[in-house]
């Protein structure tokens, strides 16, 4: 497969390309499947080991602990300009910043796996790599291992 | 299922049972992520464009905008037809002229379409059954109680599944951020001495909803950048060099 970390939806809309009679059997199936979201986790999403809660929260603590160590001395710094100058000079807040700005369109794709692929899946297979004859399609996207059909 | 094309080899991949209801999966999460990404970017240079008094709007701005249209027209077409005569409008515009009303400045129109579109983008949105029960579910049960590993830990150690939730997150996000957005070219286009404060407030209370929806991600950075646009101050004109003569 192109992209093995999305198998699934890869080869689900190449299988409703080649054959496009299950389209409407798609959408089909799915308008009446309109049901709450807590139905939807549970019944598709598999639950995590301990490890993988305690690694997840692990790695949480730290971001967390992190950004927040990082936006106190910003509001602190802030607080000092404001204070020391009376009002905080956007210009040079704008220069200090903008290029966090500039990093961030780099740094999602780069740090999460799911946001990189996702987004070459989008960039290769364009609209119909999303089956997007109406803007609602989006919402088809299936968990990843579901059962799919693969067309080779 | 039968194969009803004999050159076409279907293989079957079990794990739970088959897809009966829709999503929000990580490409709708993905694509409105790095559309904020594009948002920060044009923000901050309409920001400084603000505080400088430029007589015209940062081309960089206009041309992320066509771009995040360009990107966003993946997922809907209607984006495309939509922020491109925003961007074409921030590539062209002027702000007013001293004295005169602020509606006779192209910038303060564009600026008002941007906040249209704000508008137009969360009420597109509120209609999806699948976003609003991702932030029933965030709000009634929790966000660790609900479907998703929130949080960029999450999604860094591959555990956390960029869902719903992530993805109605960032499409609020990005309506949240385009009311900015035109909110800053009106300032700029009539060069208001300040920014007006829901700017920033509206900066504050994302970033505190966003840091509650996924906890643990950077969008708690954006609390010290709405503190900055609420006390943030223009460039002051350098006074101009006074010559003094003596004469003898």
């Amino acid at each position: 497969m192109l992209f093995s970390h999305l198998t699934s939806f890869n080869v689900d809309y190449l299988c409703v390309e080649l054959r496009p009679g299950l389209l409407e059997m798609r959408l089909k199936d799915f308008m009446p499947a309109l049901t709450t979201f807590t139905y939807i986790a549970s019944r598709t999403r598999p639950s995590p080991t301990l490890r993988e809660v305690v690694v997840t929260m692990g790695w949480n603590a730290v971001v967390g602990a992190t950004v927040t160590g990082v936006v106190a001395v910003n509001l602190y710094n802030l607080y000092q300009r404001h204070r020391h100058y009376g009002g905080i000079s956007a210009q040079a807040y704008t220069t200090e910043v903008l290029p966090l700005a500039k990093a961030h369109v780099i740094v999602g794709p780069v740090v999460m796996t799911q946001t990189r692929w996702g987004l070459l899946d989008l960039f290769c297979g364009g609209l119909r790599s999303i089956n997007a004859y109406h803007p609602a399609a989006l919402s088809c996207e299936p968990f990843p291992g579901e059962s799919t059909t693969i067309a080779s | 299922m039968p194969n009803p094309d004999p050159g076409l080899t279907y293989l079957t991949l079990t794990a739970t049972p088959a897809p009966t209801c829709p999503v929000l999966g990580p490409k709708f999460g993905a694509i409105h992520y790095q559309y904020v990404s594009l948002q920060h970017l044009t923000n901050t240079l309409v920001w400084r464009d603000w505080a400088t008094r430029s007589p015209t709007l940062t081309p960089l701005a206009g041309w992320v905008s066509i771009a995040g249209g360009l990107v966003m027209s993946m997922c809907c077409s209607a984006h495309l037809i939509l922020m491109l005569p925003i961007g074409v409008g921030m590539l062209l515009c002027s702000p007013a002229q001293p004295g005169r009303p602020c509606y006779t400045a192209s910038g303060w129109w564009v600026g008002g379409a941007t906040k249209l579109l704000a508008v137009l983008h969360v009420a597109a949105g509120s209609t999806v059954p699948t976003m609003r029960a991702a932030v029933n579910a965030s709000l009634l049960k929790g966000v660790f109680a609900s479907s998703e590993f929130l949080g960029l830990g999450a999604a860094m150690s591959g555990v956390g599944y960029l869902g719903p939730i992530w993805g109605t997150a960032h499409f609020l996000l990005v309506g949240l951020n385009l009311w900015v957005l035109g909110s800053t070219i009106q300032d700029w286009a009539v060069a208001s001495p300040l920014l007006r404060r829901s700017s920033g407030l509206i900066n504050i209370g994302s970033g505190l909803l966003l840091a509650a929806l996924a906890p643990s991600s950077g969008y708690l950075a954006s609390v010290p950048d709405g503190v900055a646009m609420a006390l943030a101050t223009p460039t002051r004109p350098a006074p101009a060099k006074t010559v003094t003569t003596t004469r003898e």
